[in-house]
């Protein structure tokens, strides 16, 4: 009787935390997977507020053009390192298949950065929260506060965090007076043009482009022009398997 | 009791002289660093972590299992472990010492370290590597240091030992918990994102720390006289064993699970560990000799022969610091074959380790000795 | 004795459960995001305290805006007494303070302060 009793309870306490823990779970991840057709836009449940976000219309991205890249390397002081092992960038071009995965039927290259994740894995692997996911869908560095242990850069999957093996300054012949530039043993990486969208400017790259092949808003706005891009075209993500939810878009 | 570190017979001032030669080796290479950053390290893009990182899974390991020994050798009435508890307290210091001195000289802004302690941010498993740490230095330090005194004078240990040394069972198996956490959270990492990684790490620092436990009683016999008693010393042994036995079979099963269920990114990982990169032939060594030693220490001749158990626990020390310390780390955070190439550490990176190393050891030394003594002295009464 | 373990595991159970709910890397800050865009206008036409505060107290409003700005993002924006709103950046202090390239220096100088705001931020004097 003891010992049924005994079963009795577990079997049931058991079955309360799955339970439970079912119920968390589903209450907790938004989502994890975000498709990019457009079927899956409209099922999406609309998140509330502002979630800054981006698309790139690589068929309007001329083959071998930079503007983008050194427009936004220079408005942030990025400095210009050629060594492979120390090198810093904040923007540049891949190999689309190779970015993309195998889906991207093209091989030019196309631009990538920091895709502002909604689930950010640096985010959860920074000891001191230098690197945090804002209010408004940017993830940003906090630079007074990193501690330069690397984390962040070693949990990106797309290896879009750099860091400043050597002093930054000697490797900047022109800097932008009004930004400022990182120092020695701090990460950096694409801040969403953050310093410009506070002054209602649109993202530096954004504007640098000659084609118009950036575009820049608001994901959880129905009327915006990047969700009708969105919408009306199939995109890709980078790593849509990770469950990151990369803010940055496609269209091949 | 202090006083009993600077006294000592020929060989003890030789061997601690070279330790603090190798030691301030490693203080220069530290202030080389603090002058001009990573730039004398080998690490790059290309291997974001390096030899310090390297050393801190396989630490926190060793602090924890200094718990196997340290509970029932305080908490059991009559264990026959009693005798190695203040030893297993001063490994699990000077583990969690060494653990934030290597995390102290991976920080690329050092007089920032403190932020690491004012604010944390609990989502991430990495910040609670330093409070852990600090809290577990504390409690065995002590534990260890009220131990020893009470060994000298030849009363029982005092009470509050015991709740001492029950706060550290959770700090303690936390270690390496949080340990296999901070490497989880890279996504596409398959040597990290196992979820036997911290179990792996657990047996693995409980065989590594009796192979280290083995080495110093055996030490201390041979040269300070202290006096572990043989029975302990197998048993210690056939802990070592066990351990080594089921760290090899957790290795096994993690590689089979993902040979047989052909999960590509996980076989690429291990293709990269012992196949394609230059780290294969260490990943070979260490489980060769891993699997060597334990089988060896699972004969129980060869456990009772003091030196051929002390050389086999150092042996599979060895295997296991290599396996859950270097080659996990620089093995795991290569994403392809082409990035393999990119590390090697350099002169004053290899002279900043060994520093830390020699110090721990010197620290060791001291706090042996120390408890040999206190053991002569009782005895001599 | 029995029903003391099942409780032990249960209490276990929650602790397990709690500390895996606080590895939710979530969002910083609850409220909903303001429009960054339309966030606070610079307007620096006197400062952000009485000159006699800021000479005595520049380093802790400096400081505060330091460690505050970058986590409050889109709103790190400063409210004086007399209701203006101005950006938490050095750039907010520059536009007005960089008219004198020898502003910070003349006095850190005198004072032998050495404050480590030009290791990033480019000083006035740098600018050609």
């Amino acid at each position: 009787m003891m010992k049924n009793d005994r079963r009795e309870f577990i079997r049931k306490a058991g079955m309360g935390l799955l339970a439970g823990m079912g119920a968390a779970s589903g209450l907790l991840t938004g989502g994890g997977f975000e498709r990019t057709t457009s079927a899956a836009w409209a099922a999406v449940p609309g998140e509330e507020g502002l979630r800054w976000g981006m698309l790139f219309d690589t068929r309007r991205c001329p083959e071998g053009c930079t503007l983008c890249i050194e427009s936004c390397h220079h408005t942030h002081n990025v400095p210009d390192i050629a060594s492979l092992e120390g090198k810093i960038e904040w923007m540049h071009k891949e190999n689309g298949r190779e970015l993309l995965g195998s889906l991207c039927a093209s091989t030019a290259a196309v631009p990538a950065l920091c895709n502002h994740c909604a689930e950010p894995s640096c985010a959860r692997a920074c000891p001191t929260g230098s690197i945090f996911r804002r209010t408004d869908g940017i993830v940003a560095i906090d630079y007074h506060r990193c501690v330069g242990c690397r984390s962040c850069m070693q949990s990106c999957p797309y290896g879009e965090v750099s860091f400043n093996w050597s002093d930054p300054r000697a490797a900047l012949k022109n800097p932008t007076v009004e930004y400022p530039t990182r120092q020695r043993g701090v990460v950096e990486k694409c801040n969403f043009c953050s310093d410009r969208l506070v002054r209602g400017k649109k993202p530096s790259c954004v504007e640098a482009c000659p084609e118009g092949a950036i575009s820049f808003g608001n994901l959880n706005d129905p009327s915006s022009e990047i969700r009708r891009l969105l919408e009306s075209s199939e995109t890709l993500q980078r790593k849509p398997e990770l469950g990151t939810r990369p803010s940055v878009f496609y269209i091949i | 009791m202090i006083e009993q570190a600077l006294k000592g017979r020929r060989n003890y001032r030789i061997w601690s002289l070279a330790l603090l030669v190798v030691a301030a080796g490693g203080v220069y290479a530290s202030a080389l660093q603090s002058a001009d950053g990573f730039v004398h390290t080998g690490m790059g893009n290309n291997a974001i972590w390096g030899l310090y990182h390297a050393q801190l899974p396989f630490l926190a390991s060793i602090a924890a299992a200094s718990l196997a020994i340290l509970v029932p050798g305080t908490l059991q009435k009559h264990s026959f472990l009693a005798s190695l508890a203040p030893l297993a307290a001063f490994l699990g210091a000077t583990a969690s010492a060494m653990s934030l001195f290597f995390i102290a000289a991976d920080l690329g802004m050092q007089r920032r370290i403190l932020t690491l302690l004012l604010n944390p941010s609990p989502g991430a498993p990495a910040s609670w590597q330093v409070p852990l740490l600090l809290l577990f230095l504390a409690l065995t330090l002590t534990v260890g240091w009220a131990q020893v005194g009470a060994m000298r004078k030849g009363v029982k240990p005092p009470v509050w030992i015991r709740s001492a040394v029950m706060v550290a069972i959770p700090a303690g198996i936390a270690l390496p918990v949080i340990s296999a956490f901070t490497l989880a959270v890279v996504p596409g990492s398959e040597l990290w994102t196992s979820a036997l990684l911290a179990p792996r790490l657990m047996a693995s620092g409980v065989a590594a720390g009796a192979g280290i436990m083995l080495l110093m009683a055996v030490t201390a016999e041979q040269l300070a006289g202290f006096k572990a008693g043989e029975e302990t010393l197998e048993r210690l042994a056939a802990v070592g064993a066990w351990a080594g036995l089921v760290f090899l079979a957790l290795t096994g099963l993690d590689a089979a699970t993902a040979m047989l269920g052909n999960m590509t990114a996980d076989t690429a990982a291990l293709a990269l560990l012992y196949g394609n990169s230059p780290f294969a032939v260490v990943s070979w060594f260490a489980l060769f000799s891993g699997t060597l030693s334990t089988g060896l220490l699972l004969v129980p001749s060869l456990r009772r022969s003091f030196i051929a158990a002390a050389s086999l626990g150092s042996l599979l020390a060895l295997s296991v610091w290599l396996q859950s310390g270097l080659t996990l780390i620089l093995a795991g955070q290569l994403k392809d074959a082409s990035a393999a190439a990119g590390y090697a550490p350099a002169v004053p990176e290899l002279l900043l380790t060994a520093g830390i190393w020699a110090g721990a050891v010197l620290l060791m030394t001291v706090l042996l000795k120390i408890t040999a003594s206190a053991q002569l002295e009782r005895e001599g009464l | 004795m029995r029903k003391r373990h099942i409780l032990f595991i249960g209490l276990l159970a929650a602790l397990l459960m709690a500390l895996l709910f606080s590895f939710h890397a979530g969002t910083e800050g609850e409220a909903p995001a303001s429009q960054a865009a339309q966030a606070a206008a610079v307007d620096s036409s006197s400062c952000v305290y009485p000159k006699e505060y800021m000479h005595t107290h520049h380093m802790q409003v400096l400081e505060d805006w330091k460690n505050t700005a970058a986590h409050e993002g889109p709103d790190a924006v400063h409210e004086t007494a007399d209701g203006r709103k101005l950006q938490k950046n050095l750039s907010t202090c520059l536009a007005c303070h960089g008219s004198n390239r020898y502003f910070c220096f003349s006095c850190h100088a005198y004072a032998n302060a050495q404050p480590n705001c030009w290791n990033c931020h480019i000083s006035p004097l740098e600018t050609p």
